[in-house]
């Protein structure tokens, strides 16, 4: 897998190119802004860009706009956002202009390398990753703790929403792959949700979902 | 209480200029009416003479109706009549007006019905000087006496050209020898010569002719140069005054070209000369009786002002009185001008292109402005009136004066709290940014730092490290978002709502949502009030509406509480927000309906 990565601060692009490269994770370049990404996409097309939300000039979301400018000369590129905000506000937004391949993962979790290198698989096969922060902090609100679901039921619509496949359910909870399949059915009935098979849609859905008050 | 004495000055738009002592110069008023009356008598004495010598002078080949008697002595009488009124007014011409009128009388002076020697003398020596005199009142009409030295030595060498050909004719003509048997002797004669008396005569209608035209080019010069407010007030003795002289200067013309056949046209144009200077009279006459006439008018308005109206009710009756719809009071305070309700305006003192609008500035006791009066040319440019007026406002006006300032103030005040709060939450986003794009960043590379040497060194020490330095950055994100939640900043109002909503452990419903990003100053107001409720009291739920109307945005938070405690001490106006919403003019209302405790702010939006 090679990767590109675009962060503002040095030492952070630094620090987690040679966190991959200690992990065995090809790392063909560091951009220092969008431009700078953009030249190193172009040149060496790579499977997946860490990209920072908040980057130079206006510091607000360019991140988010490099991105889409890559998504659209690069198809095929995966994308991971960086952010310090919690709110789903901007993974949102991301899963909604990509259908597929884009994740939203908090700043924390880059030192993480068992998170890093998990989501930048799932990345370049085209799944999608939500923080698993930014879901539980969704699914705690108060409108959210009531749903009709079961206890297991939630665990599954949790990892739903963090963009995991059936298969990473079955692996994470330790279930049959009929089971979660049904459970599944279960809770996208029970909350009215349109059941959409296993893509960037379901986990696009269930964020609105948990992001309302329905 | 004392009488106020107030000063009032005028200014012809180019700054103030002189300021008139209302306990004036005693002295030289007692000059001025020793003056006028000898001038006065001399001139009914010539009168008297004109009368008798013009009645007499019918023996002579010199056609003339009743008609033409009664208008040339008319003339003299006019002048004398307007001379005494405006002696009687204290205008400054009054003298000059005399002045006129005395020299007219003289005209006919020699004459063969000169009752004696020193009667024909004079009017050979003087018989002239009615025409540079009549000059000299034109130019000296309008409010003062000639202002620029080109215009006095106009006036002196007009005197001159008329009288140095006069005097020199006066010492070599004997009017026995030159044909005149009935004239009476000339006193003056120092030389018997008729051929250098008439070539005087001569010169005499030539230089009389230039400095006619002389006169009238000066005239009409002041009059071009005069601002389009000045020319109103000049333009009717003006007027008459140059077709006077230059009806004369025709005569001259023709005399000079024909010499003493002229005498019939001379004569009809000396009766049109009269009627001019009748004009003269009138016109000079007329400024002061209007004047008169007005004040009289307004006697009662004036009192009316002392009684202090209310603020721009001043204006209104001011206007009244002076007949000047387009009156306006400004007061100059210390460091601004500002109108009646305390807004700054320009300063009207200062030059400015409206040439037709004059400044009146009311002097208080101790000598500073207390407010300046802009008004069109009328009755304030009367001194006395003006004066009346100043005197009458003055309580007004003080009273008008300290509440536009107080006003001023006040809004000053106001401008600094709005500007005191926006600082302050520009502040606080900027702290907010550095946290976020500092610290934050730092502790992130910090973790990353841990975590690999964690890699390489396997540590319970470092284990824990990093668990505590993942609390800290989470304790820095709830900082920073405390501060100022970015989501304001960039997306507004609705998307920071909806990240409050998002994180709060309390079900809220939002509904509406402002449809545009409106100043930070509001946006800041409207969230810190949503906030700070849910933030300071415990409710167990909330609806938060938000609404745009009519340049007003209505926030509302609503809700049960949780518990008694929630409704108790809105002193402050739930935790200082009453003074914030406040500080951008908007205001705060809490109630208690239904069990439910509202908190409505409604912040001025344009």
């Amino acid at each position: 897998m090679r990767i590109v990565i675009a962060d503002d601060e040095m030492l952070l692009r630094e620090g987690v190119a040679r966190l991959l490269i200690d992990a065995g994770i090809e790392v063909v370049g560091t951009a220092g802004d969008g431009a700078e990404l953009e030249r190193l996409a172009d040149a060496h097309h790579p499977d997946v860009a860490i990209v920072d939300i908040r980057m130079p000039p206006t510091f607000t979301d360019e991140g988010l706009l490099a991105t889409r400018r890559l998504r659209a000369a690069h198809p095929g590129i995966g994308v991971l956002v960086l952010s310090h905000y919690l709110d789903s506000r901007y993974a949102v937004e991301l899963l909604g202009s990509f259908p597929g391949g884009a994740g939203y993962l908090l700043k924390d979790r880059v030192s993480d390398v068992a998170v890093l290198t998990d989501a930048l698989a799932r990345l370049a096969a085209g799944e999608c990753v939500v923080d698993p922060t930014i879901v539980a902090r969704l699914m705690s609100r108060p409108t959210r703790e009531e749903l009709p679901l079961s206890a297991r039921e939630r665990e599954v619509l949790a990892l739903i929403a963090e963009g995991r496949s059936n298969a990473a359910i079955c692996a994470a909870l330790f279930l049959s792959p009929k089971t979660v399949e049904a459970h599944v059915s279960h809770v996208f009935a029970k909350l009215e949700l349109d059941d959409s098979p296993e893509d960037h849609r379901r986990v696009l859905a269930t964020l609105r979902y948990l992001r309302s008050d329905r | 209480m004392a009488a106020r004495e107030l000063i009032a000055a005028r200014s012809d738009g180019s700054g103030v200029t002189a300021v008139r002592g209302v306990a004036g110069a005693t002295r030289h008023r007692t000059a001025r009416r020793v003056g006028g009356v000898a001038l006065v008598a001399g001139a009914v004495a010539g009168c008297v003479m004109m009368w008798i010598i013009v009645d007499h002078g019918g023996a002579f080949a010199l056609a003339r109706g009743t008609f033409a008697v009664a208008v040339e002595v008319g003339a003299a009488v006019a002048l004398i009549v307007a001379g005494v009124i405006a002696l009687v007014r204290r205008r400054p011409f009054a003298l000059l007006v005399l002045g006129v009128g005395a020299a007219w009388t003289m005209r006919e002076w020699a004459n063969p019905a000169a009752p004696n020697a020193l009667v024909f003398t004079l009017g050979l020596l003087l018989g002239t000087i009615w025409l540079p005199l009549t000059g000299w009142l034109a130019l000296a009409y309008s409010r003062g006496l000639p202002e620029r030295g080109r215009d006095r030595v106009a006036v002196a060498l007009a005197v001159a050209a008329v009288l140095a050909p006069a005097f020199l004719r006066a010492v070599t003509l004997d009017p026995q020898s030159s044909g005149c048997l009935a004239c009476p002797a000339n006193l003056a004669l120092i030389v018997d010569s008729p051929s250098v008396a008439r070539s005087a005569g001569d010169a005499g209608a030539v230089l009389g002719l230039t400095s006619s035209l002389m006169l009238i080019g000066f005239l009409a010069d002041r009059f071009l140069r005069a601002s389009p407010a000045d020319r109103l007030l000049i333009s009717l003795v003006a007027g008459t005054s140059a077709i006077s002289i230059g009806l004369a200067a025709i005569g001259f013309a023709a005399i000079a070209s024909m010499g003493l056949a002229a005498a019939p046209v001379s004569r009809t144009l000396s009766g049109g000369v009269a009627v001019a200077l009748i004009g003269v009279a009138v016109a000079v006459s007329w400024e002061i009786v209007r004047a008169a006439a007005a004040r009289r008018r307004s006697a009662r308005l004036v009192s009316d002002l002392s009684r202090a109206p209310g603020p721009g009710r001043l204006r209104d009756a001011l206007a009244a009185i002076t007949h000047d719809e387009s009156l306006e009071i400004s007061y100059p305070l210390a460091d601004r001008v500002v109108d009646a309700v305390g807004r700054a305006i320009p300063d009207p003192r200062a030059s400015g292109e409206d040439r037709m609008r004059r400044a009146t500035v009311a002097v208080g006791a101790d000598g500073a402005a207390l407010a300046v009066l802009t008004h069109r040319p009328g009755l304030l440019d009367d001194d006395g009136f003006r004066d009346a007026v100043a005197r009458a406002a003055s309580l007004a006006l003080e009273h008008e004066r300290l509440q536009a300032e107080l006003a001023s103030r006040v809004s000053d005040l106001q401008g600094s709290r709005a500007r005191l709060v926006t600082s302050f939450d520009s502040e606080r986003r900027r702290l907010e940014r550095d946290l976020h794009d500092g610290a934050q960043q730092q502790v992130v590379a910090l973790l990353l730092k841990l975590r690999l040497a964690l890699a390489r060194h396997p540590d319970p020490e470092l284990v824990w490290a990093i668990a505590e330095v993942g609390l800290a950055l989470d304790e820095l994100r709830e900082l920073a978002h405390g501060l100022y939640p970015a989501a304001l900043a960039e997306d507004g109002l609705g998307a920071a709502l909806e990240v409050l909503r998002e994180g709060a452990d309390i079900p809220i419903r939002i509904s509406g949502a402002p449809g545009r990003r409106l100043s930070s100053a509001v946006e800041t107001t409207a969230y810190v009030v949503v906030a700070e409720t849910l933030r300071a009291r415990r409710l167990r739920s909330a609806v938060v509406d938000v609404t745009e109307a009519g340049g007003v945005l209505s926030v509302t938070v609503s809700g049960p509480p949780d518990g008694p405690e929630a409704f108790a001490g809105f002193g402050d106006g739930v935790g200082g927000l009453g003074d914030r919403v406040g500080a951008i003019g908007g205001g705060l209302r809490v109630d208690v309906v239904a069990d439910a405790l509202t908190v409505q702010a409604e912040l001025p939006c344009e």
